[in-house]
Parts: structure tokens; sequence; C-alpha cells
């Protein structure tokens, strides 16, 4: 191929330019030889020959650039040339290469999350089926598998299930899903040992094991294949394990274990309940688009076979290549944070390039005398400012390298940060892969862009003769651009800090919140009866039995049994019109001792008497509500129609139910002696939560060893759980902010005290002329001065824009929060003086007649 | 650097040179002077724009260029025609025929 040929011809430069040296000289001889042979003088003929031929260099140079692959060799010259200058300057190159690593290895090491979320690698040709309603049943995936001509494979899974593994107190939770045979298959995962699901297997008790969890809790035993494990307190043989780069359909969260539908055997026969997620492989040459349009054909005759009793219309299918979990509210919130979390890192990144573009303007400054005989020499602009972006290029491929690193460690530590509410407490996946790298290989290059450039543009403009003649004015021309950057950066850096600032503050304001109960002293205790199917009478006496057994215990000063629990599940009543307002109104069911135990304190009235049937206790929202204006204790009302009327015989304060950024809530608490529902809350009133919570948990299982795990918490790690979304914001914010303030120092130090040092010469002068030191330092420090003050201007104005966005989308965010505006102004005040006055200093110090001589 | 005086029209030069190397393979000062000469002195072809011509021309392989000894007895670059090139030669000289009866015409009747 002939373009090989010609790239190869371009590598061997040393042979090329020889070439071309000898064909001009050939000229230049035949030239001299015409001149000559005409009669002219030697020196004339010498003179007449390259005036005649003009430039030799340009047509040199014009020559070099015909080669198509010119740039390749030009490449590799302009980055050996770039290495040898960094090389040779290595303060300038580490910092330099500092910022850049900071700016990119902050964006890899976000990018790194966002990209688990967006980028979930689905193996090509699978697609989610879905409508909008939700999932659908076990017949309806039965019916597709059967009858549709589009698809390979018809599967399905559930979108995330909490297992319980083991029987009794070695039990443990763990992430599952309930997939149908042809998962695997369909998504072309081969078993790491034993194997994974065949047509047939549905109706069989099996199991299929996740790569890590295999490593954790079975040891990486290679003969798990046939043994027998507990899934939710039934046998199930595990046929396989899954291999390690298989992590199921929630990703970025690991699926522990997968099993066979046989686990929901009671709904299997049930067309009208929908459970199962599906999803396909597309047949060869099928689309997404024509796939949609058969599954809906297919969709109406089904319905028209097995109609709805209760004629609902039924959502249109669709067929969409998209992740397993962009249909869930998590998916939401994530994306939130996620622009929040990008736009930010993006700042960092914008600040870092300004440093990197302050620094190469300085050092443009410093080689001026280079660039200018290279001018001089010949050298195209073009070429030159080539040679400057690749300088900048390497500086940024040298600072993704480095921030890859620095993502890479960090990775983990931000992963620590995920809240557990999200996460709730699973595996998640996210690692340094090809797309993070080729995203931090497309900010170097735009990194070079964005700081290279501008420096590159202006080096390489110069008039050579006026530069020529006046090489002290070097450096003088307005250094607006610098200027500006530095405002620019100022502003990001108010921007970012006052950002960080909204989220720690509406974190410190969510943990002052006053709850309306005495979160310090309580341990709380999530009794699950579910799994031993016990009668209601039997489930009672249980409880009653467990909540003495603990009030009777050293260091307990009560214990009450609750259906709900603040900032756990949530149930509501209906309230209906008959006495006036109606609503849904959020309630718990509780014993009489339940306000003791909480710390709930009565505004009025009584705490229910022991047996006292058909009392309730509301809080002041919903005394507001019903009986504006007038006493609620003795007031009667019906919750839930055809139910008896029930007495109000005490008053709370109205506290925080459901979250913690809720407005005022009304709730009713209603009293029951007899509480039976198979899940239920135990809340302990002691001085030493922490420390009791072992003996809680042996106390329990001492009491019926069968029971699934429970799970004891005091109230305070419940809360924490709660906070950890606003906590890991604040924490990674305050982290980025933090970042973005020191770049943006450091940046700033370095560009105010260049500029003061260009202008030592002036400094002597005024010195000279009889100018008090007090008052230059006054005019650099005025200058430094307004600088700061714009940047900061500007970077206000865009925070309170932001702080607006950010009420409107997420509502739990306060104003600006003027402590941290004051604080970040005044140490970028500080450093702005410090960066004018030591320099100034300097210069004063030094004797101007020195320094006017050196010019 | 002065400005050529009689700059040949772009895309002319390739044709002039293409069309030169036609009879025999030459080296640049050759291709220069032969111009030059059979224009009557009326066509000067800047050695700023030819060598870069023929390196342009060369990579697209119109041309192809051989190290040979000169009738001096130097080593010169020589380049000759390839058969592509050849067969542009001809494309050109049609266009340039068509465009200048054309220009002509134009200009009689104007």
């Amino acid at each position: 191929m002939s373009w090989i040929k010609r790239l190869a011809s371009s590598l061997r430069t040393r042979k090329l330019e020889d070439d071309l040296e000898k064909e001009i000289a050939f000229h230049l001889d035949m030239r001299t030889r015409e001149a000559t042979a005409a009669g002219a003088p030697p020196e004339e003929v010498r003179r007449q020959v390259l005036h005649r031929f003009g430039s030799l260099t340009r047509t040199k140079e014009a020559c070099r650039d015909q080669s198509t692959f010119a740039w390749v060799a030009a490449l590799g010259q302009d980055l050996r040339y770039a290495a040898r200058n960094l090389h040779k300057n290595p303060g300038f190159t580490a910092a330099a290469v500092a910022c850049m690593a900071l700016g990119i290895g902050a964006n890899a090491a976000i990018f790194s999350f966002v990209n688990a979320f967006l980028f979930q690698p689905l193996p090509p040709g699978v697609v989610m089926v879905g409508r909008a309603s939700g999932p659908v049943s076990y017949p309806e995936l039965q019916d597709w598998q059967r009858l549709n001509r589009v698809f390979d494979h018809v599967f399905a899974y559930t979108p995330g299930e909490r297992f319980t593994i083991g029987r009794g107190v070695e039990s443990e939770h763990a992430l599952g899903e309930t997939v149908t045979a042809a998962y695997f298959q369909a998504l072309g995962v081969v078993p790491a040992t034993g194997r994974l699901l065949a047509p047939g297997d549905e109706s069989r008790p099996l199991a299929v094991i996740g790569y890590q969890f295999w490593r954790s809790h079975f040891s990486a035993d290679p003969a798990i294949a046939g043994k027998t494990i507990w899934i939710n307190r039934e046998p199930f043989t595990v046929a396989g394990v899954a291999p390690r780069s298989f992590h199921g359909m929630l990703a970025p969260w690991s699926t522990d274990v997968w099993v066979t539908p046989y686990l929901h055997r009671d709904a299997l026969a049930d067309r009208r309940m929908g459970w199962l997620m599906p999803a396909a492989r597309l047949a060869g040459g099928v689309t997404a688009r024509q796939a949609a349009a058969a599954m809906n054909s297919l969709d109406a005759e089904l319905a028209r076979q097995h109609p709805d009793p209760q004629a609902q219309r039924r959502d249109p299918l669709t067929v969409e290549r998209r992740g397993g979990l962009s249909g869930s509210p998590v998916w939401s919130v994530f994306n939130l944070m996620a622009v929040l979390l990008m736009t930010v890192a993006g700042i960092i990144f914008l600040i870092a390039c300004a440093n990197v573009a302050g620094l190469l303007m300085a050092r443009a400054l410093a080689r001026r005398r280079e660039i200018l005989i290279r001018l001089s020499l010949g050298a195209g602009r073009g070429r030159l400012i080539r040679q400057l972006l690749t300088e900048g290029w390497l500086l940024g491929l040298l600072g993704a390298a480095a921030g890859t690193l620095l993502a890479f460690s960090a990775g983990d530590a931000l992963a620590g940060l995920m809240p557990q509410s999200i996460t709730g407490g699973f595996r998640f996946e996210h690692a340094i892969d090809a797309h993070v790298l080729a995203f931090t290989l497309a900010l170097s290059l735009f990194s070079a862009l964005l700081s290279g450039l501008l420096p590159a543009l202006r080096a390489s403009d110069q008039d050579l003769a006026s530069a020529g003649r006046a090489q002290t004015a070097a450096g003088v021309r307005t250094p607006r651009l610098r200027q500006f950057l530095m405002a620019a950066q100022v502003a990001a850096s108010v921007l970012v800090l006052s950002t960080a600032g909204l989220f720690v503050r509406s974190f410190q304001k969510a943990q002052q919140t006053d709850l309306g109960f005495d979160a310090a002293h309580l341990l709380t205790v999530n009794v699950d009866l579910r799994e031993l199917k016990y009668p209601p009478a039997r489930a009672a006496g249980f409880y009653q039995r467990l909540r003495s057994r603990i009030e009777e215990m050293p260091g307990v000063a009560s214990a009450s049994l609750a259906d709900v629990l603040p900032f756990g599940n949530t149930r509501v009543v209906r309230i209906p019109a008959g006495g006036g307002v109606a609503g849904n109104i959020a309630a718990a069911t509780v014993d009489r001792h339940y306000f003791r135990a909480m710390g709930i304190p009565l505004l009025r009235g009584r705490e229910p008497l022991p047996g006292e049937p058909n009392v309730v206790i509301v809080n002041d929202a919903f005394a507001r509500r019903f009986w504006p204006g007038q006493d609620p204790i003795g007031k009667s009302i019906r919750l839930e129609s055809g139910q008896p009327l029930q007495q109000v015989v005490g008053l709370t304060p109205t506290g925080k139910y459901w979250s913690l950024d809720e407005p005022p809530r009304p709730f009713i608490y209603q009293i029951s002696g007899q509480l039976a529902e198979p899940f239920l809350c135990l809340v302990v009133r002691t001085q030493t939560p922490g420390s009791l919570a072992p003996r809680v948990r042996q106390e329990i299982q001492q009491l019926n060893p069968d029971l699934p795990s429970v799970s004891v918490q005091t109230a305070q790690e419940r809360l924490r759980a709660w906070l950890e979304p606003q906590r890991a914001g604040a924490v990674l914010l305050s982290i980025l902010g933090l970042s973005a303030l020191g770049l943006a120092v450091t940046g700033l130090y370095a560009l105010l005290a260049q500029l003061v040092t260009q202008r030592a010469p002036e400094i002597a002068v005024r010195v000279t002329l009889g100018a008090s030191r007090a008052s230059v330092a006054g005019l650099l420090l005025r200058q430094s001065a307004i600088l700061i003050l714009v940047g900061t201007a500007a970077g206000i104005a865009a925070s309170a824009a932001v702080a607006r966005l950010l009420a409107s989308l997420t509502g739990n965010v306060g104003p600006l929060d003027r402590i941290t505006l004051i604080g970040v102004v005044a140490l970028l005040a500080a450093v702005g003086a410090a960066a004018t006055i030591v320099p100034t200093w300097r210069a004063l110090r030094i004797d101007p007649a020195s320094v006017l001589r050196t010019e | 650097m002065p400005t050529p005086k009689t700059d040949v029209l772009q895309g002319t030069l390739d044709l002039l040179i293409l069309k030169t190397l036609e009879k025999a393979p030459m080296h640049g000062y050759g291709i220069a002077s032969h111009i030059q000469r059979i224009s009557e002195e009326l066509l000067r072809v800047e050695e700023g724009s030819l060598y870069p011509a023929l390196h342009r021309i060369e990579q697209t392989g119109w041309i192809r260029a051989e190290w040979k000894l000169s009738e001096n007895g130097r080593q010169a670059k020589f380049y000759h025609l390839t058969r592509t090139g050849l067969k542009q030669l001809q494309a050109e000289e049609e266009r340039w025929q068509k465009l200048t009866r054309g220009v002509s015409k134009i200009l009689r009747f104007a």
C-alpha cells in the first residue's frame, strides 16, 4: 500500500533531509555556473544566486510540509523537543503536572462512578423490554418466550431482593435476583465452576452464587456445585458460580446470589401479578424498533386471549438498550448528584487549566528570546504553535497519568463515602476501565488546547523588527489576559467553595433538627417473624414476652413495641370525611409504653391506661388541622370508615417522622396492647444504648433461636444512615472545594508574584525618581485587590444563582452561607496580599541602580 | 522575501511541470530553465514555489524521483512522469485548452 510506504518514508527523516539538502545545493550550483558564465564577478554571483532563490529555510520547510505524513515526523520531533524542555525545567514541570493531576484526577475519580452507572456493559443485542406501568407476570413472560419471533432469548430478573442466607443465628442478608433459565445464556455468561441455569431449571430449587460471595462466604470451595444452601429458610442446591467479571443486572451493585423462580412458586401461576423485569436478546438482523412493534402486536393478541377483569388499559411495551437500573428512584437521585459533582469537577479542571495557562505564559516570556530566534530563522508560525501545543499536551498527558493514579487510589475511599442508604449495604462495583481512560485522555487533549492555545498564540505573535530593536520592552505588554485568568480563578473557587459550604451547612442543620423524641438514649430492634409464619395470637404472645424480658434487663429504663418507627417504614390511615376534614394521615400503632420509651413529651392529656380500648394520641400539627383553635383532648375521630370512634387522650409536639426536612406532618398514634404484625419494632430506653446492643441481641436469640438475624441499632445509627446522602455530598464537595481552593491559591500566588517581579524595572524607576516605597507597595496592592474583588463579586453572583437552582432542585439546601463566603474571601485576600507584598518587598530591597543596569 | 513577479496561476504550475517532464526526466533546475526558455522569458518559476510543488506532486504519485548523474557529471534528483501522471497531464491540458478558449472568446466578444 502506497500510504504505508509514504508513512515509512516520512519516518526516515535523516535520508529525506539529506536528499532535500543535495537537491537544493545542486540547484544553487547550476545557477552559480550560469551567472559565472554570464561574466559576473564572483561575490556578485553569490549575492545574485541567493537573492534569486529567496529564503532557503522557508523553501525547505515548505518542501518538508508537502509530505502527507509530515506531521508524524513533526510530532515525534515536537514531543522530543518538548520532553527535553520539560526535563530542563523541573520546577515548572512539577508545578504544571501537579495542577493537571489534581484537575484531571478529580474528574477521573468522579467519572469512574458516573461511568459505573451510565455505561453498564450490557452485552450487544441485549435489550430491556418494559411496560411503563411496571414489571410483568410469569405467565406473560412465558407467552412471550413461546410466541415472539424477534428475540433469540427472553429472560427476566427481579430488581434486587434481600435474601436471608443460612439459618437461625448464623443467617445473613445478601443481594439477590430471581432469574429465569435463559438469563445467563442470553447475557453470554460462562460459569467459574459448576454450571449455570438451563431450560427446565425454573421449577427446581437451584441457586447460582456470585464470585465474590463464593470467595467470602464459601472460601472459594471448588466443590460447591451440588451442595445445599438455605435461602429464605428453604434448601436450595448450588448449581455453580458466576465468573468474577459478572455482577448481574443490578450493576453497579454486585449480585450475591441468583435463584430460580422456584423461590416464588406461589406467584408463578398468577397472570395479574407483575414481579419480573423482562429483558431479551434480539434475533439477528432485528432492530429494537422492529422488536417493539412486533411485541406490541403480540401483546394486543395476548390481551384478547386473556381479557383483564378490571378492563384496565395496558401501557405499550418499549424495547430499549439501557441499563437495568434506569427505572429505579435511585437513578434520579444519583443523576442529580452526578451532574452536580461532574460540574464541580469540571470547574476544578478549568481552574487547573487556567493555572497551567498562567505558568505557560510566564514561561513563554522567559522563552521570548528563543522563540524570536526561531521565528527569524524562518520557522513558520503554525509550526511554532504546534510545537508549543505539543508541550502543553505532554504536560496534560503526564498530568492525566498522575491523575489516573490519584483517582485509582481515591476510588475505594470514595466508594466508602457512597451513602449506605443508597447502596443498601451492598457492594458497589466501580473501576478505572477503558471508558475512564478514554475520558482522561480526552481531558488531557482538551487541557492542552485550553491551557496551551492562548499562550502559544501570544508567544508566536511577535513583530520581528520591533522585538529585535527593543529587547527591554519584553513583557511590558498589558498582561490583561493573565489578569482575567486570575479573576476567573478567584470566581471559580468562590463558587465551588460556597456550594460546598451550602451542603455542609444543610448537613449540620439536618443534624441539629429537633426530632421530637430523645434519640440519644434509644436502642431500636427490628423483629421479623415473617419467615416463622406464626398465627396472630402466637405472635402477640411472643412480642409480649419479648418486651417484658427486655424491660427486666438491668440498665433498661423501659421498652415498647411499635409497628412503625420514625425514619423507618411509613403507614397512613385514611380518615373519612365524617367529622369535617378528611385526609390521609401518617400513623403508627404503638403500645402504651411508647411515649415514655421514646422520650416523647405529652403537651396535654395523659398516657393511655392498661387495656384501655379505642384511644389515640395525636400531635400538634394534627390538632391544628382537625380542630384549629380547640382543645383536642376528649375529641373523637373515626380512622377508616366502619371502625369505632377513637378518643384523643393526649397531645404531643410535632416531631419528624418520615424525613428530616419534612414540613410539620400531622401524625396519629393508635394505641394497642395486642400488637401482632409479623414485622414489629422494639424500642428500648437506656442510658447506654451502645453497650446494651449485644446483650439485647443475645437475649432475643435465647428467647427464640429460630429467629432470623435481628437488627439491633441505636437510634443514632439509624439516623446516621438517613443523614448519609447529605454527609456524603458534604464531604465530597468539601474535598473538591478544598482542591479547588488549593489550586486557585497557588495559581493566584504564582501569577501575582510573577506580575510584580516583571515590574521590577518599573519599580526601580519609580523609586529612583523619588516615589516612596509605601506608595509603590500601595499601588501594587491596589491592583491585586481590584483583581480579587472583581473575581469575588463574580463568584458570589454565580454562587447565588447556583444556590437558587439547587434549592429548587433538592428543596433542602439553604441560601448562601455568609460565614463560608467571608472565610473564602478573607483567605483569597490574604493570599493576594502575600503574593503581592513578598515580591514587592524583594523588588524594593534591591538597589534600583543594579536593576536598571541589568536592562 | 520579494513577491514573485509573474506568479504562475495556481494549479498551472503543476501543468507546466507535468508537460515539461513529458519529453524526458529532468531535475528541478532543468524544469525551471526549460519553462523560462520555452516561454521566451515570459514565465519565470520561483524556486520557493517550484520545489514544494515538485514534492507535493511526488506525493500524489504523478511523478517519481531518481538520483542520476546530470549532464555536468554531478548527482541530481531527476523527476519523471508516471503512468497516472501522464493521464493527469492529458486531463489538465484539456481543461486548460477549454479554459483559455472560453476566456479568449469572452475577451473577443466584450
